[in-house]
This record gives structure tokens, sequence and C-alpha cells, in this order.
């Protein structure tokens, strides 16, 4: 008999689509999106455990404990081997293409194939649960993660981004890397990984996300054999607490770019896990309308040289605990930059929102979910990541469809243009602000 | 999959190309214009690829357009200056979702394909030129210098100018800041005239509803050009030079990178292929498992090939004290190749990814379409699944033969302040 709790087909008229969610007896979610045409399947694997999850307890300790920075990515990589090969090597004999990514709030392993599906999930659910971690295994891997970390470190990009996390942030953990520092990777070792991988590694905790071209009933049958029954460990993660100011407004940097590189971040208080994905779709839209490329803003601001068109974009940064309007932008002088953002967002409050600009945007933002639809992997995506937040595949698009102005305002009313930090790349001949 | 794309000739060196499936959520039309590449057209090629894509005779103004644009479900018109081989490959597109998801009944498909013959046929020009040259210049050239940003495709780009001096391929297809200051509004209207009526041009559409609509439509508009020679669109293998070309950039850079150039005369493409997913295309390559897994020694390390060129390039990033062991053990790993030291499951591993990677073409509009460019080009009009059977035939011995061809042409090394320690 199939070990499935619950199931339930998602139907949305909208889209045209359908997918089945099973609460599975080991308290593994399933997620299955199944795609007639389609010539490939794309599967995740997931843990609702990401780089922020570094304190937590379970009802076998006493008290919280604090483990070092990266052990998420750091676990990630390491789950790819097991006692007699690795991962890699497994799908390769399959020809499906497999990753994994580590995220602020979650990490998932990943294959996608055109053939052999079956094969390919067998692999999938057996090597995120077999860990095999030796001193040796765990040492060898501080040299490639390091060397992971070091590349970043020459990336003006990335490093725009998390100098402004630094800046925004007192303690959430997102204002460390994710792959940790070389520094905290050297504190990992097998206990750490073993004691990690067996709080968060719980198939209470995680989800089994697929979309394409498969057979659903292959899943159930493969979860039923695979997917091992563990413990209620009545897990809980601590985000420390966050004052609503930033830490610093003002951060910078000297790298090897030719202009100077910014990230604007507006930090936005209260906003709770459940309530994330719909304002990170408000959000979107009310930053692309007032700010984005169909915006006056964005027009002027590049008639007048005040940013480089290229690389110029909008948009919202959301982990647990963690929700940041951005702008991110190349330009000569980017605190003028900043004074003319804020000026913009304030502007609006006092004279509204364009209406019929923020209609082309809503329509804009639904027509980017449909085309999104369209994607085995980003199907896939998007069922994980509703997962995780107890919500469903198709809630995003249906927000962006039936928005209405009334939201935005009151959206951008929460704003607190104060709570910013402006986060500057800098070229290194050239002499600090 | 069987080969359904729908060909036809709309006039001299202007193809319409079409190719419907209900899998799809979007409709995508692209516009590809294949010239000869070079140093003195790349610089208005680049600056084509951004100023049509932003504003036309229709809407003249940046904002109407943007948000024309967007109240068509983003069916953003996007421009890319890009490569095959010698041959310079400007493409226009737009990716519009179906008419059926639309929340109003409106026509979008139709209405993105005109906005998109509109930009390329109806520019925003005033007094008979191309407005705001100067502001565009100045956008391409903070383009140019944004390139040093991502060391990694830097310093690749660096490594192709090394291996191909002088040859098209190596051209920046951005431009350089000399060559896009020298624009004037009139080089630039001759640069988009002489494409109008040079160039080969192929209309590429891949998506969920049919096309026929369109076919008329773009007829007529691609008739009223009046065309003249068509470009011949010739690639050249790039020659095999006897010395070995090195370059050490020093920048400020925590972790060095390294591309090692490689060219090849062997003529079996499909086995040269084979011999390079073996080699550093897949994640259990030799490189990968050696070079990364076994020794530590990069974080990244892979090769490419392109067939164009008959090249190769292996790029990784390195600390500056590995690069000596580095270089010395990505040769080792071609030596071995070239001694057949390789499984024959390595052969059929290779296989199975391209198995994988060509049966999965088509679960998308924009690399089926891709898919298809490459292959218009060519000459060789196949589907993805039909191409498979060329490398099935590929011998063992033909790809230690692959591999016995390869000649190292170029090294190209961006290092940190230091300089190497050995």
């Amino acid at each position: 008999m199939s070990k499935i709790n619950n199931k339930r087909i998602v139907k949305n008229t909208r889209l045209g689509g359908e997918y089945i969610e099973i609460d599975h007896a080991t308290g593994l979610k399933i997620k299955l999106f199944p795609m007639p045409g389609y010539s490939s399947a794309f599967a995740l694997f997931g843990t609702k455990y990401g780089s922020v999850d570094v304190t937590f307890k379970t009802a076998n300790d006493q008290d919280f404990i604090t483990v070092p920075n990266g052990i998420a990515h750091y676990l990630e990589h390491k789950l790819f081997e097991s006692e007699e090969c690795d991962a890699f090597s497994l799908f390769a004999k399959t020809g499906a293409n497999c990753n994994a990514f580590t995220s602020f709030d979650a990490t998932a392993y990943l294959f996608g194939c055109s053939q052999k599906f079956e094969e390919n999930l067998e692999i999938l659910l057996k090597f995120v649960q077999e860990p095999y971690f030796t001193d040796e295994n765990v040492a060898k891997e501080q040299g490639i993660i390091g060397q992971e970390i070091r590349m970043y470190d020459d990336d003006p990009g990335w490093r725009v981004f998390f100098n402004g996390l630094q800046g925004i942030f007192h303690s959430n953990p997102v204002r460390i890397d994710i792959a940790g520092t070389v520094q905290s990777i050297a504190e990992i070792n097998k206990d750490l990984l073993y004691r990690c991988y067996n709080t968060f590694y719980n198939p209470r905790n995680m989800v089994l996300s697929i979309a394409g071209n498969f057979d659903p009933d292959t899943v159930v049958d493969l979860c039923d054999k695979l997917v091992k029954e563990a413990p209620d460990l009545k897990l809980e993660t601590i985000i420390p607490e966050e004052p609503d100011d930033v830490k610093e407004k003002y951060v910078s940097q000297k790298l090897e770019v030719a202009m100077p590189l910014a990230s604007l971040g507006f930090k936005i208080n209260g906003v709770s896990d459940s309530e994330s994905p719909k304002l990170y779709v408000l959000y979107n839209m009310l930053m692309e309308t007032l700010l984005g490329h169909t915006s006056s803003f964005y027009t002027d601001a590049v008639k007048s040289r005040l940013i480089s068109e290229s690389n110029y974009r909008v948009g919202v940064f959301n982990a647990r605990g963690a929700f940041v309007l951005t702008a991110e932008f190349e330009a000569d002088d980017p605190k003028k930059v900043r004074d003319e953002l804020i000026k913009t967002l304030e502007a609006a409050k006092l004279n509204g929102i364009p209406e019929a600009e923020w209609n082309n945007v809503r329509k804009q933002t639904y027509g980017e979910f449909v085309k999104q639809f369209g994607s085995v992997q980003s199907v896939a995506l998007a069922m994980l990541e509703a997962a995780f937040k107890d919500g469903g595949a198709f809630d995003l698009a249906e927000t962006a469809a039936d928005a209405t102005i009334g939201q935005m305002t009151e959206l951008l009313g929460r704003i607190n243009t104060d709570y910013a930090t402006l986060s500057v790349i800098e070229p290194i001949d050239k002499p600090t602000d | 999959m069987d080969n359904n794309l729908q060909r036809t000739r709309l006039a001299d060196g202007i193809h319409f190309n079409s190719f419907t499936d209900d899998r799809y959520k979007v409709n995508r039309v692209s516009v590809a214009f294949m010239t000869k590449q070079s140093n003195d057209t790349a610089a208005a090629y680049a600056l084509l690829a951004n100023i049509l894509t932003k504003k036309n005779a229709t809407f003249p103004n940046e904002k109407d357009f943007h948000n024309y644009e967007a109240s068509l479900y983003a069916s953003e018109i996007h421009g890319e200056a890009g490569c095959l081989g010698d041959v310079s490959l400007l493409d226009f597109s737009v990716s519009s979702i179906s008419d059926k998801f639309a929340l109003e009944g409106e026509p979008i498909s139709e209405q993105a394909a005109g906005l998109l013959l509109d930009c390329i046929l109806r520019p925003a020009f005033q007094n008979g030129v191309f407005t705001d040259i100067e502001t565009e210049k100045q956008n391409q050239i903070r383009i140019i210098e944004a390139e040093l940003n991502d060391k990694q495709e830097y310093a690749h780009n660096k490594g192709i100018e090394l291996l191909c001096p002088n040859e098209p391929f190596s051209v920046n297809t951005n431009g350089t800041i000399d060559t896009v200051n020298a624009l004037t509004p009139s080089t630039l209207l001759s640069a988009y005239k002489e494409l109008l009526s040079h160039a080969r041009i192929e209309i590429i559409c891949v998506g969920r509803d049919s096309f026929s609509h369109l076919l008329p439509i773009f007829q007529k508009e691609f008739d009223s050009l009046t065309r003249g020679d068509i470009d011949p669109c010739v690639t050249t293998a790039s020659p095999i030079a006897q010395t070995v070309n090195e370059v050490t950039d020093i920048m400020s850079v925590v972790q060095g990178k390294m591309v090692i150039g490689l060219k090849t005369d062997y003529k079996n493409k499909a086995a040269t292929s084979l011999m390079n997913k073996i080699y550093g295309g897949m994640v259990t390559s030799k490189l990968f498992l050696n070079v990364r897994e076994k020794l530590s020694l990069c974080y990244y390390c892979w090769s490419r090939y392109n067939r164009y060129k008959d090249t190769f390039t292996v790029d990784c990033g390195v600390e500056k004290e590995n690069i000596g062991k580095a270089r010395a053990e990505i040769l080792k790993q071609l030596d071995d190749m070239r001694s057949g030291d390789f499984a024959d499951t390595d052969i059929e591993v290779a296989l199975m990814a391209l198995r994988n990677d060509t049966n999965t073409v088509n679960d998308s509009a924009a690399t089926l379409a891709a898919w298809y460019t490459d292959r218009i080009y060519r000459g060789d009009v196949i589907a993805p699944a039909e191409a498979l059977a060329e490398y099935e035939a590929v011998t063992r011995e033909q790809i230690v033969e692959a591999a016995n061809a390869v000649k190292l042409s170029a090294v190209y090394v961006l290092s940190g302040e230091e300089g190497e320690k050995e």
C-alpha cells in the first residue's frame, strides 16, 4: 500500500495547468507537475536549510547551538560523495545534468534529463539520504570551497551586493556570505556535518519537486521505497532579533572595476515568512513602476548620464527575516543617484503612483510568470520555493494578475527611506570618497 | 521529433522559418542579420543592437516604448551583437506570451511582431539619421569598460585574441573605445543601410501558435528592401601557428585566471566534439576530475571547442602559486587523451550527455531558435534528434586521432600583483 497521507490536485484555469501535491507518510512534501509534450524532466530534492540556519535546537538538545557559518553550503558539497563514488559519476552514466545549490534559506539537489528518469530519481533520492563524511574527505573540501570563496572575492557584482547586506543588517546571518569565510569553514568537521545533516535532512523538513516528462506513479513508488522514516525532531531555528534601522548607511570597497558599481537597499521591517512571497511580487511591481526601465526616473537618469544604461536593475531581496528593496547601478556619482532615487520615492508618496504605467507593469509581471510556466526548470523551482513557505506554485502569477493600485499605495507608505544603505565598489586607481 | 521547420524564401538572401508546437507558452520571433565580422563594423553593430531596441518611429520616446513593451505582457525587444565563427550575427528578437493567456484578450503576438518590425525597419530618425548618438556612444563605452568586471569572461576574450590574432573571430563584438568614439551619425546610418541591403537575413519563429499570419506581413515588409550583393558569410578555420603566444597581465585580483588556447586541423568534427567532452566538457571530464577534484588546483576548469574555427580554450580559475602546476596538469591530461588513456565508458558517458543535451533543445523556444539559427548558417538544417547519428558513428580511434591533432597555440594568464610563486 502506498504511503500517501494526502493527495490534492492544484488547478489554475488562467494559466491552464495543474499539479499534484502529496503529503508522504514520512513527512516529505511531494509536488508533481507533468507537462505533456515536453522531452525533459527536472527534479529538485530540497531541504528548508540555508546559510542563515546556524542557530537551532531539536527535541534532543538542552539548548540552542550555533554552528560555523557556511556549513549548509559545505554539507551540499560533501553530499555529492558516497563511500564508492560521487553523484556526478552516477548521473553521468545516465546522461543527466546534475547540480546543487545553497541559498540563504534552502539547499536543493537537482537533475535534468530526457532519458532514464526513474534511474535518475533513484540516484537523487539515495545520495541525498546517504551522507558519507570522513576526516579526510571533509578536510579536502576546504581547498575547493576556499577557492570558491576567493573567486567571489574578485566579483564586483557579488561584493557590492554582500557588502550592502552587511551594511543593512546588524545581526541577521544574511550578512555573512553563503559559503562562509575561509576562517569559519576551517572550524567545520565531520561531526558537525553529521549533526546538521541529521537535524535538517529530515523528510519532514524536505520537499521533492518535479516537472516535465515523467510518470507521477513512478515517483510515488520510488518515494515509498527509498524515502527513509525519521523521528519528528521538533526542530526550531532562530534568526537573531534585528533592529529597524540599518547598521551603516554607506559601505565601500575598492576592486578592479572601470567605474563605480553601487547597490542601494531599503530595509523593510516586519515582513513575515508567510506574507513575503506576495509582498515580493507586489514590491517588485512597485519598484519597476517608480524606478525601473518603464519609469521616468530611469529614462531621465540615463539621458542625463546620471547612471549607466547597462547593469541597472531594481528588485527585491528576500530571505528568512530579511526583506530589502534594491536598486543596482553603475554611476560616476553613486551618492547623487541614491539621493535622486530617494527623492523619487518620496515624491510618489506625495503625488501618487502613475496608474497607467503601473497597469503596464502589472501585465509585464504577469507575462513573466506565464513565461516561467513554459520551462520545466522554472516550474519545479517555483513549486519548491512555494512549498517552503506553505504556498502554491500559481500564487505569484495570481498575485500579479489581481494586484491593485491600492495595494501599491499601501506598500509605498511602508518604505522608510531613512533605512537605506548605499554600497559602492570603487575603482582602485580612484581616490576614496 | 521530426524536422518540421517550415522555410520560405522571401527575397534574395532572406528566409522566413517557422516551427510551431503547443508545448510552448510563448511565441518567439527573431530576425538575424549575418554578415562579415570586422573591427570596422563591430562598434556600429553593437550600437545598432542597442539603439534599435529602445525606440522607433512610432515610439520615439524611450519611456513610451518600454511601457508599450510592458503592456504587451513583457514582450521585450532584445538586440544582441554576437558572432558565429568569423561571421557577425546581429540578432533582434521578441518573445511574447501566447494570446491565449492575455488577461484582456489582446492579440499580443501580432502586436509584438509588429513592434519588432517597426524597430528594425522604421527607426527613430531625426533629419534622416539616428538620434542621441553621443549618449549611445557613452553607454557603449561604459559597456566596454565594464568588461573588466567579469574576470572570467575578460580573461577568456583575451585568450581568444591571443589564439586568433587578426582574425574576425577575435573581434570584440562590443567594439573598442576607439571605434565607438569614431562613429558618426552618417557612419552609423551607412552600417545600418549596408546590413539591410547586403546581410543574409534569417527570420526564425518558434512558438505555440501558427505563424502563417505573420508570413505575408514579413513578405511585404522585406519585399520593399533594396538588396545588393549578399554577403557570402564565410568562416575559415584558424591556421595552426608554429609558436605559442604567451601573455601575462597583472591586476589586483585574489584569484588568477588562465586560458590555454589550442588548435586542430582534424576534419572529423563529431570526433573532436566527443574528444572535448571527455577532456574537459563535462563534470566527469579529465580536467574536472583531476585538475579540480583530485588535485584541488582550480575551482573551475573546463574546455570549449569551436567547430567553426577548429579551436579549443581551456579556462580555469587558479591561485597564482598554482598557475604552473595547473598548466602542466592540463597539458598532461591532453597527453593522456593522445595516448588513449581513457575508458570506453567515458565515450558512452559523453554520448549520453550529448543525447540528453540534444533531446532537451526542443523544450525551450529560445534554445530551439538558437539551434536552427546555427544549423541554417551551416546549411544543414536538421532537427536536434537527427544530429545524434554523426556522434554515434565516432570510433575510439578517431577520438585518439582528434586528440593528437590538437596543438598548443596560446596561453593567457591574468595574475595577482606578486606574480607566480614556484
